[in-house]
């Protein structure tokens, strides 16, 4: 028997999806995401913690779930809301069905959404903290969203990594400030026969520098970049002294110790299909996205005191926004989008070179 | 980079004729690329044989020639206009193999002529599959297991290692013709050699068949500073071994994950990159192993495809006009996409909807033909759908399909009564009612593995359609209900069909999932709670496509809605196109203000102008689809532009038009209807032989045909009876009988009419005699040898019935002349075949005009205020018809009153003979290049007709071949020939003279017959080898006349333009 499934937010912005499941109500910042595949990827990234995902493809889940396209070890998205999923994969590689997976962690997903009226509604209003469920009216579901965490200020970027604070055999390994790194990026770093450890976003500088890390790679993460304010303090103090690449919430980061301003987008980008243009690369690259907020535009270099010149690195070419930073002089660099891919192309992997020249010394600034 | 502004002109080669394999989609790319250009600045010279295509259009280009596409011709074109560069990767296969030619030749450089887009190397690479695999086999891309043969005995040794089932494809060769799976080596022989048959290099490559395996198409486009994108994946329903024509195909990609996709996006940007193709779009195609993943590449074409054409229309991407801008040096990131204005082209589509495609068969009208689908296509159309699942699109291309069929639970009593055994047979073979056999046997609730390992059709789409057969509709919200494929025919009860019908919402095409505002009027229907757009308030006319290509019903009419289209614009209407076929012109978003992408079902055509409340929908334009709908449009209170039912129904109903015509003292031939044998006899014997024999309801395989004796009429009651299972030949309903008119002239009017005043825009005479088809027939523009009082009488007559039937718009008539009386054989109140082409002739822009008249304007209105009808040049003008008898080779090509023709050529010269002469070059029939000789085998009945003709040839030279019987006859006329053996004689026999070009025309006169006879072999023989094969003292006289201008034809090129 089919449910009611909705979402409301606090201006009444409602949207009726069907259930054939009864779950509670939770509450997240509704967002889209316009990936044709890579469903699993998407629902295992930690960036998407306190987030109710559209889904605007039509069919979701329908080669199943695989264990080895996990972007970390379980589903970290607060519901997923889509056209229809698929409760009877088929694949070769295919363990589980999305249904089965999101049952075994009690998140809540519908189908039967009209997501193209729920995707143009983001567009044009902007994402908003939603309140979703099943089987319930809009008055009682509307009471949830008193308890639902802001958006500004969302600080679960600190929790959302798995990296402790015990480090063994540090030397000449990369560190990956852990703010909720996507596994992928762990591959590709492997893949180039790097061996990396995972660090706790808190751990101090100078424990940091103690490590004799080869370099550090600021990770992509859920939430507000500026309600990190220790772990900006933090990198302020790093730049310079080891090779720094940062992504996604990690470029933000970087742009936020540089001085620069991060504000938060309307709708985000979430996606696989982003074109952007890097200096120094002839062709545009088609590049995975999933973030929130965005880094000012640098329309033109900054002379910065103790870092040198930074620079525009990368930009999107649909809207212009800022998608890398670099700061050749103090061998440090960061992307907006995911060049690790998973889910998306494979057109950002060069993207780790310059990180990779820094390390082996090789790098042209 | 910029534009190049180096190049000043460019040459566009377009594709011909529509064949299988090659149809319109190739219209479409060219123009989207000769409007690109000729925007940018370009001086763009254009070259096709095909009168009815858009891109021939005089504004499309600066110099348009339609003139045949062959080197001799083309070598011409590019001396006279010294275009600075080619582009050949617009017009399919064919333009791309007389590039290649042209290039082999020198002329390309001997002319300082660029080959934009990809190289002549890189063709060759990408088109030689032996080259193709060498080099993806070099950057570590796993094609098949192959050898390449190039002769029988290779390919027989090869085989033998490769093993069981293979797969044979000669090199060059446009759909896969002559392409095979062999199981066994009883099969291997015949399929070897025809294999080598259809190559013109003489090569074949033989593969481990991966016949089962998932199949997915790229589409790829690339720019030269190396950026790619895929514009959209394709997904086949029905796996590898039935051609991704025939196939019904799915976009986005379904049942691939990330990984899996990345990887073959990389190797398909991998392919683009080592194969050196520079910029353009190619499609790229896999196989991928349903068990493990394992991939390989197929083939890659290197150029604009069926495919392109395809996703163009599935993302709102237009590949070809990219193609073209990016051949002359923009780049992706310089280009705007043109839905939402604002972002870059070098993106990758997404979409929050799903496409499908199922191409449309005629096998029933070839009915030697068993319908199994292979490797060879033998689709001759297509629909597309788009919709919010895979379940409610499929159900959309099937009302799509015009088939009668109003869904996925509408299932024949035919596969209800099948067995179990027939109904698994029904889902193991692939056949074009394999999927209403998959339907029927998920009603049956068989366990869907078994019907996927039965098909190889992957689970997932099985699954997807299961779920529509599992639903109780009594406890099933409706948003569900729409979504897996629920129509108001599947409902009992009303209010649940108006429910379902008040979820209906229409949704942009736009490229990115509504990430970004879209302006684009390109919509489509599907299940939901909001609408992307609102209807205007403006003056406006919805125009009713003609749906999918089939034979009788193809370009011609898209080329009358498109032209219909702009006349609205330009006269200040928003012009409103409803269509289903994706190949088409009036299928693109920049063709009329809105597009609706829907079925022309009644359903969905209600609810658009329930939304749009036009001022008057056209239903003149489209062909038999529109007409059908007429009523319907009446009855719910909209208003029909022009011509009203009536007229419709006067032309229509036997009985009405019979009045009519005896009202207008115009003369028909007389007819009967048979309810049985009896009776049958009786009006046989009334009218007297010859007859027109046809079942008043079409079905499948069941045609007309012209019966001249007693054994011919029982010959016609055994195929009627053998159709039906209790061998009765009357089962299906009454015969109709029609005087056959013998030694006739036919004649096709185009006219419009205000009601008042009439405007015949041509009268064209056909060369073959009565009983072809006039679709299939070579028809002359203006008539050659009709005196003046007859042209006289038939334009009184014609203007006589228009005004009698009070035309408003278009009027096709079609007449014969019998020892100078003139008949009628019907009228068609609508947009004709021939419309285009008398358009393009004559210089007068009828379609246009016609469409104004059918808004109220008077023909004096548009004269004065227009220039669509002031033209007063005609050139002589030959049309001949193209067939697809290299598909269906147990086919006769023998002509009758059923069309057979999938396309068109045209030839135009100053003389009839310079005119016939091109329309023969054009259709595959170059008469120059064979030894002067006539073979002549007749009938008894006809041998005394054709004795003067053949002295005509002797006169000229010929050598005279004859078969022992029409020898001796032409002995006892004091004619000396030699004489050939049966086909299975020693040579020479009627077959060796052909095979060794000893002839340049068979003059045969064939009989009706069941079996393959030696004149079923002639005929296929002579069409297989590009040999003239008439039937009439007249087509024999006439190709005398296209003999001896040979020298000359080359002399007599124009563009377009400068004549009219």
């Amino acid at each position: 028997m089919y449910k009611k499934a909705l979402l409301i937010n606090e201006n009444g912005d409602e949207f009726i999806g069907w259930s054939t499941e009864e779950f509670k109500p939770i509450t997240g910042e509704l967002i889209f995401n316009t990936a044709m595949t890579g469903f699993v990827e998407i629902l295992s990234d930690p960036s998407y913690v306190n987030q109710i995902i559209t889904f605007t493809s039509s069919h979701v889940g329908n080669y199943g779930m695989s264990k080895t396209d996990f972007e970390s070890s379980e589903p970290k998205i607060e519901a997923a809301i889509a056209n229809s999923f698929t409760y009877n994969p088929s694949s070769w590689r295919s363990e589980k069905s999305i249904t089965d997976w999101l049952n075994e962690y009690n998140i809540p997903f519908s189908g039967g959404f009209d997501v193209r009226t729920v995707t143009t509604h983001l567009r044009d209003a902007g994402s908003d903290m939603y309140a979703f469920g099943t089987d319930i009216d809009a008055k009682d579901l509307k009471k949830f969203l008193k308890k639902a965490k802001n958006i500004i200020g969302d600080d679960s970027a600190l929790k959302a990594g798995s990296g402790n604070s015990e480090y063994i055999k540090t030397k000449g390994k990369i560190g990956i400030l852990d703010l909720g790194a996507k596994t992928s990026i762990v591959s590709v770093l492997k893949e180039k026969n790097f061996d990396t450890v995972l660090i706790n976003p808190e751990t101090t500088p100078d424990e940091i520098l103690s490590l004799e890390l080869s370099g550090l790679l600021i990770s992509n993460g859920p939430g507000d970049p500026r309600s990190l304010t220790q772990v900006i303090e933090n990198v302020k103090n790093l730049i310079g002294k080891l090779p720094i690449f940062g992504i996604c919430l990690g470029h933000q980061i970087l742009g936020l110790a540089c001085g620069l301003n991060v504000e938060k987008l309307d709708f985000g980008h979430h996606g696989s299909n982003h074109p952007v243009k890097i200096n120094g690369i002839k062709k545009a690259l088609i590049t995975s996205q999933n973030h929130g907020f965005s880094v000012e535009s640098l329309n033109e270099p900054i002379n910065h005191q103790e870092y040198g010149t930074i620079n525009a690195y990368a930009t999107n070419l649909n809207d212009g926004s800022n998608e890398g930073i670099s700061l050749w002089d103090s061998n440090a660099y960061s992307v907006q989008f995911h060049p690790e891919s998973g889910p998306g192309t494979t057109d950002g992997l060069q993207i780790f070179n310059p990180f990779i020249e820094m390390i082996e010394e090789k790098h042209a600034s | 980079m910029p534009a190049n502004k180096e190049i000043k002109s460019i040459l566009i080669i377009g594709s011909g004729p529509i064949v299988i394999g090659q149809a319109c989609e190739f219209d479409y790319s060219g123009s989207q690329a000769a409007k690109a250009l000729k925007n940018e600045g370009y001086r763009i010279i254009l070259v096709n044989s095909n009168p009815a295509t858009i891109m021939t259009d005089p504004g499309m280009a600066d110099a348009t020639y339609i003139e045949p596409l062959t080197a001799s011709f083309l070598e011409r074109i590019i001396e006279k206009e010294k275009p600075d560069a080619v582009l050949p990767t617009l017009g399919g296969q064919t333009a791309l193999n007389l590039s290649m030619e042209l290039s082999e030749k020198g002329i390309f450089e001997k002319n300082n002529v660029e080959l934009l887009g990809a190289s002549a190397d890189s063709i060759e690479i990408a088109e030689n599959r032996w080259k193709f695999k060498e080099a993806m086999e070099e950057v570590g891309i796993k094609t098949l297991n192959a050898t390449y043969a190039k002769s029988f005995e290779e390919g027989l040794e090869a085989s033998k290692k490769i093993g069981y089932p293979l797969m044979l494809r000669p090199s060059f060769i446009l759909g896969g013709g002559g392409t095979g799976v062999v199981n066994n080596d009883k099969e291997l022989n015949k399929k070897l050699k025809d294999a080598f048959t259809a190559s013109p290099t003489q090569e074949v490559l033989i593969e481990e068949s991966v016949y089962g395996w998932k199949e997915f198409e790229l589409e790829v486009m690339r720019d030269s500073d190396g950026n790619g994108v895929i514009v959209c994946g394709i997904e086949n329903f029905d796996p590898m071994g039935v051609h991704t024509g025939d196939s019904i195909t799915v976009a986005p990609i379904q049942t691939l994950s990330d990984k899996e996709y990345q990887l073959m996006r990389d190797e398909a940007l991998l392919c683009l990159d080592t194969i050196g193709i520079a910029t353009g779009g190619s499609n790229v195609q896999f196989a991928v192993n349903p068990e493990n993943g394992d991939r390989r590449i197929i083939e890659m074409n290197p150029r604009v495809s069926r495919s392109s054409a395809l996703a163009s229309k599935a993302t709102g991407f237009p590949i070809a006009k990219f193609a073209a801008l990016l051949a002359v040096g923009y780049n992706l990131t310089e280009l705007k996409n043109d839905i939402t204005g604002t972002t870059p082209a070098s993106f990758e589509p997404v979409q929050d909807y799903v496409v499908v495609k199922i191409p449309r068969f005629d096998f029933p009208k070839f009915p030697s033909t068993d319908d199994i689908l292979g490797t060879s296509m033998q689709s001759v159309g297509e629909v597309m759908s788009i919709a919010s699942t895979f379940t409610e699109s499929l159900t959309k291309a099937i009302r799509s399909l015009e088939i009668g069929k109003t869904g996925i639970r509408n299932i024949d009593n035919r596969f209800i009564n099948l067995d179990k055994h027939q109904l698994q047979q029904e889902i193991n073979i692939p056949r074009p009612r394999r999927i209403f056999a998959i339907f029927e046997a998920i009603r049956r609730n068989w366990p869907i593995e078994d019907i996927s390992e039965l098909s190889k059709i992957d689970i997932w789409f099985l699954r997807e359609i299961e779920k529509s057969f599992n639903v109780n509709p009594e406890s099933t919200p409706t948003t569900i209900l729409k979504m897996l494929g629920w129509t108001d025919e599947d409902l009992d009860n009303n209010d649940s069909k108006k429910e379902l019908e008040s979820n209906r919402v229409y949704k942009l095409v736009d490229t990115c999932s509504a990430e970004f505002v879209s302006k684009t009027p390109y919509l489509y229907s599907t299940n939901g709670t909001s609408n992307d757009d609102t209807a205007s308030k403006q003056k406006k006319v919805v125009v009713i496509g003609s749906g999918p290509n089939r034979i009788g019903q193809g370009i011609e009419f898209d080329y009358c809605c498109v032209h219909g289209v702009s006349s609205l614009k330009e006269n200040g209407y928003e012009a409103i196109m409803i269509n289903s076929n994706p190949e088409t012109v009036s299928t693109d978003y920049d063709t009329a203000d809105k597009l609706y992408f829907e079925p022309l079902s009644w359903s969905e055509v209600k609810s658009v102008l329930d939304r749009e409340k036009p001022d008057s929908v056209i239903i003149q334009l489209g062909g038999q689809t529109p007409l059908k709908l007429a009523k319907e449009i009446h009855n719910a209170g909209f208003n029909i532009a022009g011509s009203s039912l009536d007229v419709i129904d006067s032309t229509e109903d036997r009985d009405l038009f019979q009045k009519l015509c005896l009202s207008q003292d115009i003369k028909q031939p007389s007819s009967k209807i048979a309810n049985n044998e009896k009776e049958l006899v009786e009006s046989v014997k009334e009218i007297g032989f010859p007859v027109l024999l046809r079942p008043s309801y079409v079905l499948g395989g069941r045609a007309m045909r012209v019966v001249k004796t007693d054994e011919e009429l029982n010959n016609y009651l055994d195929i009627l009876a053998g159709a039906e299972e209790d061998g009765n030949p009357f089962k299906s309903g009454p015969l109709l009988v029609d005087q056959f008119l013998t030694d006739t002239i036919e004649i096709d009017v185009d006219l419009i009419s205000d009601g008042k005043d009439v405007f015949i825009a041509g009268i064209l005479e056909h060369l073959e005699p009565a009983g072809v088809h006039s679709g299939d027939s070579t028809a002359v523009i203006p008539p050659y040898s009709i005196n003046k009082e007859m042209i006289k009488e038939i334009e009184d007559k014609s203007t006589k019935l228009a005004l009698g039937l009070n035309v408003q718009g278009l009027l096709n008539i079609q007449f014969a002349i019998k020892d100078n009386e003139l008949f009628i054989l019907e009228a068609n109140p609508r947009a004709s075949r021939t419309m285009p082409f008398v358009a393009k002739v004559t210089g007068n822009q009828i379609i246009k005009a016609g469409t104004l008249l059918m808004l109220g304007y008077t023909i004096n209105e548009i004269k004065d205020k227009t220039n669509y009808l002031n033209s007063s040049t005609q050139k002589i003008a030959i049309k001949k018809a193209i067939f697809p008898w290299s598909r269906f080779p147990a086919e006769d090509t023998m002509l009758g009153p059923e069309m057979k023709a999938t396309g068109e050529v045209l030839g135009i010269g100053k003389d009839f003979g310079t005119a016939l002469n091109k329309a023969y070059a054009a259709a595959g029939v170059e008469i120059g290049d064979k030894e002067k000789g006539v073979f002549v085998t007749l009938s008894d009945a006809e041998k005394p007709n054709f004795i003067e003709v053949v002295n005509k040839y002797i006169d000229l030279e010929f050598s005279i071949y004859a078969t022992e019987g029409t020898a001796s006859f032409l002995k006892e006329n004091n004619i000396e020939s030699i004489i050939v053996g049966r086909a299975d004689d020693e040579s020479p026999t009627s077959l060796t003279i052909i095979e060794e070009k000893l002839i340049s025309i068979v003059i045969n006169t064939p009989t009706f017959a069941n079996e393959y006879t030696d004149g079923w072999k002639i005929r296929r023989l002579s069409h297989e080898t590009g040999v003239a094969v008439v039937s009439s003292v007249r087509e024999a006289e006439a190709f005398l006349e296209a003999f001896l201008l040979q020298e000359k034809v080359l002399d007599d090129m124009e563009a377009i333009q400068n004549v009219s």
